[in-house]
């Protein structure tokens, strides 16, 4: 185990640098660049080549390249953003961290919360009225798309109760009402999908179980179904639900800068898109690589979950 | 097996929870509660006992904008004759004549005669409002903020959510729509001598920055030093009006300060009633001039930051030390920066917010303002012409546009109206004057230009003469190799030039789109590699010496169709030289008429920004300039219950 662990973080290097050299290519090759976004739209040549002359934007490549990897690996602040002056990167990186986790933790506890036992009854109730209908609504959930259903839930709000989140985002520290308040729908917006994935994801999986030969014992030594399904199908069949469940976690980064847009929720979603518009280079780069990171790591501890809930799984 | 896998399920729930503890971990950040769920609710519709009773009542008036009180502009897409121009609206030292020496009594505004004599509240009181002080207001801005020196910028978001912590020198009336009528600022008095050529700004006394320094002359001089000769390093968009209109500052004594022009100059004194020229300090400034103010915001203003911004939230309070003290009205400002628009409306609506944004909903497309409007009868729908062109431009250096039968024909076809009917943007047809201020040329005469007569099938029948007359002598135009420029990123921009590809199908010609980021398509623009582009120009001033100045002379700002027309350039010197009101115009509609038939920068229309706002906001017009002085909020009030006091 640990030589495999060893040997998925060795390999994560060359993972991360060439991820941060397709980063790197794909801000390069964009058109436009963040001097045009600092100056707005009325800047004349000779100012703008000033700045592109002062950020460094007019040098070669490859010492473009190496001045940001420098900035990330040497520099604990990760570099100067090229659009906000005198700001590090790693101050809005953490100035907006907060937010995202937030979203993302809800979200999965609204996934697991109701993603499990949806997919449950769905199973034990097979080709029944409920089944039909909560496929349905999980075949809706993995359809529709989150900016729109964002776009929906504030607009009924905003029509049929004329209430819309407040504005701005409150630690659950500071204030858990207000934060759940704030948090609630951008969870449900961006847990739908989640929680219908789950929930198809537990059903199928509970449906080859319900019928194995272990099952019929349990039943046959006179165990309740409710106890067989629970204690004996779910324990076995939420196994790769978990997995998956993490791997959708890290999937979630996705999500979360649209549903973030869309409300209007100052997290790494939003800061990374305001990067984009803006050109600067040397956030978008660096989020995207944590965003990179996060799912090399994501995925190595999602595979040694899965070693360490069922023993009958061993890494070579 | 099964026992064990319990403890592990178990433990892995456990770590999901302790995840929902983390998130908490980040702590309070940047962002507090918000003050806006705190904020009390207004009573919208609630008549408010103070008001003047010539005011309409919410319920009386939907969702349009009250009657404009000075000079009403009129809403976009209807007939485009100019106003007559009204007494005391527009920019005086254009218009006053200016005797050749001495000193001449100032012809001061109409406006800026009430603040004179009466105070703030004579002005509110001349324009039916009786303003009441406290209150918090909630606003909006749109745009992410790299850094806080206005001065280094054209980016209208820098400007809007710096612009309550500063003064400038002067200012324009809250209530005119054109943003032209000048009031007193930082300078309470001004003379104008040497035949306009020269101004002395006699300064309020007693000001201090927010920091406490003590405000002088000499800011003033290093403030226009810095804009007009910037140091190595600072980016100075503006320098080149500060050039050619500020010859010397000089500081007379702590409480005032000389500026003089090269000859008469009619932008002297206008130039510094725009909200981009705000006094900055000099003790600040001076430790690094090119980046102490990119990230201090230290203003004499009548705000002053009550906490460092935040990427998402700026909060002033109420400068208690403010040189003026019967302003401002508002206790609080808190700046929200929302760049969704439907994030926008939503806030709008349930009242996070109390309008758009200050400068005229640049974000907001007419029907979402409308829909907004319509939801609320509190909510006002202000379509708000501004000085902010579409442009159609053929590159007047490359064949065939260098030949001006081509350009006219293109021109000729292009139906105006058409742009705001189809396109997203909407807009008031106009040539290169603003069409609804004093240098609009008349209808009448607009009519006989190239592009603007009425009868479309006799301007189809037109271009079509004139193409084949072109291909007769030149061979046959390939316009498969000929695209229209575009950028993909502004909402407007290839929306628009469909609508002109589509206007020149009726003349046989067939051309494709060439979609491309606003930042290349700008940069061909200035170096001329294009042959047809639609894209636009936002300008400062409703005066020629900007908007010809820019778009028509020779090497100005925004000469992207590289033509020079010498007679043209001749014209707007002697414009510039003009005392004379009545002559000067009759020389800048002489050169409107030369720019309009020469065919080569064509204007598709004015824009029109859609502000919506609550109607118990007071004392903030929209107006035709995006960098009105409005954005200070100096004179913003609101007529709620909650803020009833009646004075300091």
């Amino acid at each position: 185990m640990k030589q495999y662990i060893a040997r998925r973080l060795l390999m994560a290097v060359p993972t991360l640098i060439g991820v941060s050299l397709i980063i790197f290519v794909i801000m390069a090759i964009m058109p436009g660049d963040v001097a045009l976004a600092r100056l707005g739209e009325a800047a004349n040549p000779e100012t703008l080549q000033m700045v592109r002359d002062q950020l460094g934007l007019n040098d070669p490549w490859y010492q473009r390249y190496g001045r940001w990897v420098k900035d990330m690996i040497t520099l604990g602040d990760l570099g100067e953003s090229v659009f906000r002056q005198g700001v590090s990167v790693a101050s809005l990186i953490e100035e907006h961290f907060p937010v995202t986790l937030n979203l993302a933790v809800y979200t999965m506890i609204v996934a697991i919360l109701l993603g499990v036992p949806l997919g449950t009854l769905s199973a034990v109730r097979h080709n029944s009225w409920i089944d039909y209908f909560l496929r349905v609504f999980s075949i809706v959930g993995l359809s529709v798309p989150v900016f729109w259903l964002g776009i929906m839930i504030i607009l009924a709000q905003v029509t049929w109760f004329g209430w819309a989140p407040a504005v701005q985002w409150v630690s659950p520290f500071d204030d858990f009402w207000d934060n759940m308040k704030r948090m609630f729908w951008p969870a449900i917006t961006l847990g739908y999908f989640q929680v219908a994935f789950i929930a198809r994801m537990t059903r199928s999986s509970l449906l080859d179980i319900l019928y194995e030969d272990y099952m019929r014992t349990a039943r046959a030594k006179g165990l309740r179904e409710r106890t067989v399904t629970i204690r004996h199908g779910l324990r076995n069949a939420v196994i790769p639900v978990i997995t998956v469940g993490a791997l959708q976690l890290i999937a979630l980064l996705g999500g979360v800068v649209v549903t973030e847009r869309v409300f209007n929720l100052p997290g790494w979603g939003t800061l990374l898109v305001s990067g984009v518009f803006n050109r600067d280079y040397a956030l978008v780069q660096t989020l995207v690589f944590i965003f990179a990171a996060v799912v090399v790591v994501g995925n190595l501890i999602t595979d040694m979950f899965y070693a360490w809930l069922d023993p009958r799984i061993r890494y070579q | 097996m099964f026992g064990k896998l319990k403890y592990r399920i178990a433990f892995t729930v456990a770590t999901i929870l302790a995840l929902t503890a983390l998130a908490a971990c980040g702590g309070d950040s940047a962002t507090q509660a918000p003050a806006a769920t705190s904020a009390p609710a207004p009573q919208a519709t609630a008549a408010p006992a103070t008001a003047a009773p010539a005011q309409p009542t919410a319920a009386a008036q939907p969702t349009q904008a009250p009657a404009p009180r000075a000079t009403q502009a009129p809403a976009a897409g209807q007939p485009t004759s100019p106003p007559a121009p009204t007494a005391g609206a527009g920019i005086t030292a254009t218009r006053a004549p200016v005797p050749a020496s001495g000193v001449q009594e100032t012809d001061y505004t109409p406006a800026a005669r009430l603040l004179m004599e009466g105070g703030p509240k004579a002005l509110a009181e001349a324009n039916g409002e009786s303003p009441r002080y406290g209150g918090k207001f909630l606003a909006n801005n749109w745009e992410p903020i790299p850094f806080y020196d206005m001065h280094q910028t054209s980016f209208g978001g820098v400007y809007v959510i710096t612009a309550p912590a500063y003064n400038g020198l002067l200012a324009t009336s809250p209530y005119d729509e054109l943003a032209a009528e000048i009031i007193p600022d930082l300078a309470r008095t001004w003379d104008i001598s040497d035949g306009g050529a020269t101004v002395v700004f006699h300064l309020a006394e007693g000001v201090t920055w927010h920091d406490g320094a003590p405000f002088s002359a000499e800011d003033v001089k290093w403030t226009i030093e810095r804009i007009k000769n910037p140091p190595e390093g600072m980016v100075s968009p503006r320098q080149g009006v500060f050039r050619s209109t500020v010859e010397t500052v000089e500081v007379i004594d702590p409480n005032t300060v000389q500026l003089k022009s090269d000859g008469f100059s009619p932008l002297l004194v206008p130039l510094f009633s725009n909200g981009w020229n705000a006094i900055i300090p000099k003790h600040i400034s001076e430790v690094d001039p090119v980046n102490a103010m990119m990230t201090q915001v230290i203003g004499t203003g009548a705000f002053r930051l009550l906490e460092p911004p935040t990427t998402t939230l700026w909060q002033f309070e109420r400068n208690p030390d403010y040189f003026d003290e019967n302003l401002p009205y508002l206790d609080e400002i808190e700046y929200q920066i929302i760049q969704d628009p439907q994030a926008q409306a939503a806030a709008l609506l349930t009242q996070k917010v109390y309008f758009n944004d200050s400068i005229g909903g640049i974000n907001f497309s007419p029907e979402l303002a409308q829909s907004v409007a319509d939801r609320e009868p509190g909510l006002v729908f202000s379509p708000v012409p501004t000085i902010t062109v579409s442009h159609f431009v053929m590159n007047g250096t490359r064949p065939p546009f260098d030949d001006i039968r081509v350009r006219q024909a293109v021109s000729d076809a292009i139906r105006r109206e058409s742009i705001a009917e189809l396109g997203p943007q909407a807009g008031t047809v106009g040539t290169g004057n603003f069409p609804l201020g004093p240098w609009a040329l008349p209808k009448e005469v607009q009519e006989s230009l190239i592009g603007y007569g009425p009868d479309m099938d006799a301007r189809i029948a037109n271009s079509k003469s004139l193409l084949a007359e072109y291909e007769s002598e030149n061979g046959e135009i390939n316009w498969n190799n000929i695209t229209i420029q575009c950028s993909s990123n502004i909402t407007w921009a290839c929306p628009n030039a469909e609508v002109v590809q589509q206007l020149l199908k009726k003349i046989d010609v067939d051309v494709d789109l060439e979609p491309l980021d606003v930042t290349a398509h700008r940069g061909n623009e200035v170096s001329g590699d294009y042959l047809m582009s639609l894209l636009g120009a936002g300008l400062d001033f409703d005066d020629p010496i900007d908007t010809f100045g820019q778009l028509y002379i020779t090497d100005g700002g925004r000469w992207y169709q590289r033509r020079s027309i010498p007679e043209l350039d001749e014209l707007f010197q002697q414009q510039k030289a003009e005392r004379d009101f009545d002559k000067r115009r009759e020389l800048v509609w002489e050169m409107d008429k030369i720019a309009t038939n020469d065919a080569a920068y064509l204007v598709l229309h004015w824009w029109q920004f859609n502000r919506v706002q609550w109607d118990f906001v007071k004392g903030l017009t929209s107006t035709a300039s995006a960098r009105t002085t409005n954005a200070r909020m100096i004179y913003t009030w609101m007529d709620l219950p909650e803020a009833n006091r009646t004075s300091r």
